[in-house]
């Protein structure tokens, strides 16, 4: 096995399978698309917002295989929670990523990324879908 | 083993084992590596205005650099060669100089398939200016099509912009059609020869343009050197783009003569040392029997396609239909892969010693006119052979069995 090789297991392959589940929304509260402009990816968030709890995410993403696994956590963790869930989604993403720190409550399903750790070249990779929605959220604060 | 190998300190040592990215960057060469040390260890001296042996043979070996360049570019004369910190330099250079005479509905020409080194500069230009950008278009396979130039030059064309071979699928793009067709309308054509310089010396009298613009990482040479030759006759009546030293006669409150061509436009100290191996490189590379390295450069792309077509989930975006060596074209291919993004193709080929690219290849309008975000890229150079082909050919099965 080549170094590469342990990012792309089992678990990071079947979530970014299931980033193609997460449909477009319509009539979103939010959208935004947040760009690596190192490499050229894009993801666009939709996020449909009922008073302060997260109703649904959508949107589409144009990159690797870790963007789309990371949307897929995103998508299956945070609909249903208040938005501050993504507040704390993205401190454990950075966390996991930086020091190793196991993801816990809402978003354990981060702990698939544990491998990434050692690719610090691709740990901005994990984060986009994160800073998308964190950016489509901002721009929502206090009209709500 | 490829003889050229041994003058690659990390191709021979195979920290660069399989080197397929020399599109973005060629290794550095030997000769060129020597000739900077020399000069930084018993020639340095600041150029143009030292009076001191050691200044003024500083400066010899700076104006020789710029002849070599200017041999290997085919100009009549050096000074029609003006050093830059590369292509995206030298063409933002032009944009200044030559668009401070634009007017407001003048239109500039540009291919689809650009490098956005050739798109931006002038978008910039169009805005400051209120000039128009005219696209001319790639079909599906990323080929330029010259046929469209005839109705889209218009009596306000002002300058066509064209890259001399693609740096996303090797195309080569019959520049002669074009400059011949601007000619006789009076329009100048500006050739980004980045990618075709490192395959050999040009020749800008035959190729009728009146720009020409090269970086040196991609021929061998050192990073933060370029050069643009543009016609004197042109040059001449240019004004300069960036204020400074080194570029004037005199100067006053009342007013500053600018100097004559070429260091009008070479404003500050330059990279000397740099320049020097930019010299070298091209020297180096005059040298050399282009035949046969084209010839080797032609098999070993047609091998590349080969293994990729091996496979059906890879699609390869190949503008000439290349059963190689039919039409001309450099040793850049671009390829797909169905359920795999280039980044997870990179990585997983990196970790079998391969470097490859994947991304968009700063090309984003050719990337739409592909209907894709991004693609892999290996490109070759002189000192890849058959060894680099096999390893390719092992860590192409390997990353589908691990992005599958
Ligand atoms: C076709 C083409 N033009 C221009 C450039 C810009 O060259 P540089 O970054 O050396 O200025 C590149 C670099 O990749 C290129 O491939």
């Amino acid at each position: 096995m080549s170094a590469a090789d342990d990012i792309y297991d089992a678990a990071i392959k079947d979530l970014a399978a299931r980033a193609r589940n997460m449909g477009r929304i319509e009539d979103a509260d939010c959208s935004h698309d947040a760009d690596n402009f190192l490499c050229g990816d894009r993801v666009t968030v939709e996020v449909a917002l009922n008073g302060d709890a997260i109703e649904n995410i959508g949107g589409k993403v144009r990159g690797c295989m870790l963007v789309q696994a990371a949307a897929a956590v995103i998508h299956g963790a945070a609909p249903g929670k208040d938005r501050a869930v993504l507040t704390d989604g993205i401190a454990q993403a950075r966390a996991l990523l930086s020091d190793g720190t196991p993801a816990t409550g809402d978003w354990e399903g981060l702990n698939a990324f544990t491998p990434v750790q050692g690719h610090k070249h691709r740990h901005d990779c994990v984060l986009l879908p994160f800073e998308a929605v964190e950016a489509c959220l901002a721009d929502t604060d206090g009209t709500d | 083993m490829n003889s050229f190998r041994n003058l690659f300190p990390a191709i021979a040592s195979g920290r660069a084992r399989t080197y397929l990215d020399n599109a973005a960057m060629t290794q550095i060469a030997k000769p060129v590596t020597d000739r900077m040390a020399e000069f930084e260890a018993d020639g340095r001296s600041n150029v143009k205005r030292g009076i001191y042996p050691l200044a003024t043979r500083a400066n010899d070996a700076f104006e020789a650099a710029r002849a070599s360049v200017a041999a290997f570019m085919g100009a009549k004369d050096k000074d029609e060669v003006i050093f830059t910190s590369g292509a995206t330099a030298a063409i933002n250079l032009v944009a200044h100089a030559y668009g401070a005479g634009l007017k407001s509905g003048d239109e500039i020409m540009v291919g689809e398939g650009e490098h956005h080194a050739n798109i931006v500069p002038w978008q910039m230009l169009c805005e400051r200016k209120g000039l128009e950008l005219v696209v001319l278009p790639v079909d599906g396979d990323g080929h330029l099509q010259i046929e469209k130039m005839v109705d889209l030059i218009s009596d306000r064309t002002r300058l066509i912009a064209v890259t001399h071979g693609s740096n996303v699928t090797g195309a080569v793009t019959d520049v002669r059609i074009i400059t011949s067709m601007a000619r006789k309308r009076g329009i100048p054509v500006l050739i980004d020869g980045a990618q075709r310089a490192g395959h050999g010396p040009v020749d800008v009298a035959s190729i009728g343009c009146d720009f020409y613009v090269l970086s040196g990482h991609k021929m061998f040479g050192p990073t933060g050197i370029g050069a643009l030759w543009a016609r004197s006759e042109l040059l001449q009546d240019l004004p300069p783009f960036l204020g400074g030293g080194e570029m004037i006669t005199r100067v006053s409150f009342d007013g500053t003569e600018f100097a004559p061509p070429p260091h009008r436009f070479e404003a500050g100290t330059p990279p000397v040392t740099q320049a020097i191996g930019l010299g070298a490189a091209a020297d180096w590379l005059r040298g050399l029997e282009w035949a046969e390295i084209t010839t080797a450069e032609r098999e070993l792309t047609q091998s590349l396609l080969d293994v990729l077509n091996q496979h059906k989930r890879i699609a390869v975006w190949d503008p000439m239909g290349v059963a190689a060596g039919k039409v001309p074209r450099l040793p850049i291919l671009s390829f797909t892969v169905e359920g795999a993004h280039p980044h997870d193709i990179c990585e997983v080929m990196g970790g079998e010693g391969v470097a490859l690219r994947g991304g968009h290849h700063c090309a984003q309008p050719l990337m739409s006119a592909f209907g894709v975000d991004a693609t892999t890229r290996a490109s070759l150079a002189l000192y890849n052979d058959e060894t680099d082909i096999e390893a390719f050919d092992k860590a192409i099965t390997r990353m589908l069995k691990v992005l599958s």
